[in-house]
């Protein structure tokens, strides 16, 4: 899963990207968001369906790197659980905020 | 650079961090399993070792350590072992009872076989399915290509020559006629859910649609495509295959009993030739 198929998707907040992009290691914290959303993502999958039924889907999502085909992937087997991960995804980021916030003030 | 956006920068940084290893704590708390797979196969979803380094270390070791995209790809080569392992599992589903296969059995395979035989494989393309995935395979005469067709203008003359052209009529594109002939395999699509509505619409997508036939008993495959309808006693048979194909998969070996697993082929990412095709690359060594 790849950062710019996240960003081409809407699915990463404007004030994340803007903190992310000013930052001078900005690829590296992409690929830092990234880790962490798709741990999340991998946790979801294995609350949907228990390991091993979910290797494939796993490998699956592992594997393709634009965020659009997991998404369709996943959605082909649940659309609650893609539309479930869109919201986590969303959730993340807005705590990530909230504490860069705090931080700052 | 001035101080409070230097000290942003490692917020954000440090804060990333600390989201992953929370992320990995909790996956690794909820489902061991799941966390053990991907030590196995993707170790860099696992760690965050720069963590641990002063931000001026880090920078140069993030260069050599950092999580890369390419590197999260799951290594597709099978082993021997992991070979075997499906193939004893295949064969089990090949001999469960003819229909469908559950949804986890599914998806395993859809991937391994994919990886294994360097084509995607799926039992749903377009929001399209073949009624069975498992079925009983029938051997099937040749069908004549056009009105004045002779047994002796085919191979195989044993399996003989039925009296009815196939389901999408005469062949006419002169290239295409032997193989369309030679691989065409008959899926009872009366079985799908509204043919009786939906029929025209079935039977102009899963017209020459390629489908991959797997004996896991013998260990063959072989590519083969759509061209009847059919066979007709759907109880006991749910696939009719042609000479060719019946001799290709090994159907007839008293090891397999005539059941086969049948996968649509998705050809997004490029044609595949009509015939055997090796069920594992690693082990022929060929490669896509």
């Amino acid at each position: 899963m790849t950062y710019n198929s996240l960003l081409a998707a809407g699915l990463i907040d404007p004030a994340l990207h803007s903190l992310i992009a000013d930052h001078p290691d900005s690829i590296q914290m992409q690929k830092l968001l990234c880790q962490a959303l798709m741990l999340r993502l991998l946790h979801q999958l294995s609350a949907h369906s228990p390991f091993p039924a979910n290797q494939s889907l796993i490998k699956k999502s592992l594997d393709l790197e634009s965020w659009t085909d997991i998404f369709q992937n996943i959605q082909k087997i649940d659309k609650t659980l893609a539309q479930n991960m869109v919201e986590s995804i969303k959730r993340i980021e807005f705590v990530l905020i909230n504490q860069l916030t705090e931080s700052a003030e | 650079m001035p101080a409070s956006t230097n000290s942003a920068h490692h917020q954000l940084r440090d804060s990333l961090i600390a989201t992953i290893k929370q992320e990995q704590h909790r996956l690794k708390t909820d489902y061991p399993q799941t966390w053990s797979y991907l030590k196995q196969f993707n170790p860099q979803l696992t760690q965050v070792d720069f963590a641990v380094l002063s931000p001026e270390v880090s920078a140069q070791q993030n260069l050599n350590q950092e999580f890369k995209p390419d590197q999260a790809r799951v290594s597709i080569e099978v082993t021997g072992e992991e070979h075997a392992q499906i193939l004893q599992k295949l064969a089990t589903l090949a001999q469960a009872p003819a229909g469908q296969a559950e949804l986890p059995d599914q998806l395993y395979f859809e991937q391994q076989l994919s990886d294994m035989m360097g084509l995607t494989v799926t039992a749903e393309l377009e929001n399209y399915r073949l009624p069975y995935t498992i079925a009983h395979a029938q051997a099937l005469p040749h069908y004549p290509t056009h009105p004045n067709d002779q047994l002796s203008a085919h191979q195989l003359e044993e399996a003989g020559l039925s009296q009815s052209r196939s389901t999408f009529g005469w062949l006419t594109d002169k290239d295409k006629t032997y193989q369309h002939e030679a691989f065409g395999v008959a899926i009872p699509l009366h079985k799908l859910p509204d043919w009786s509505t939906r029929r025209s619409e079935y039977l102009a997508w899963f017209k020459y649609r390629k489908v991959v036939l797997i004996n896991p008993a013998r260990q063959k495959a072989a590519v083969g495509l759509i061209t009847q309808v059919g066979p007709a006693h759907v109880q006991r048979f749910q696939v009719g295959l042609s000479p060719e194909l019946i001799r290709a998969t090994q159907a007839w070996h008293p090891d397999s009993k005539g059941k086969m697993i049948i996968l649509l082929l998705d050809e997004a990412g490029g044609k595949s030739k009509l015939g055997p095709v090796p069920l594992c690359q690693l082990l022929t060594g060929e490669t896509k």
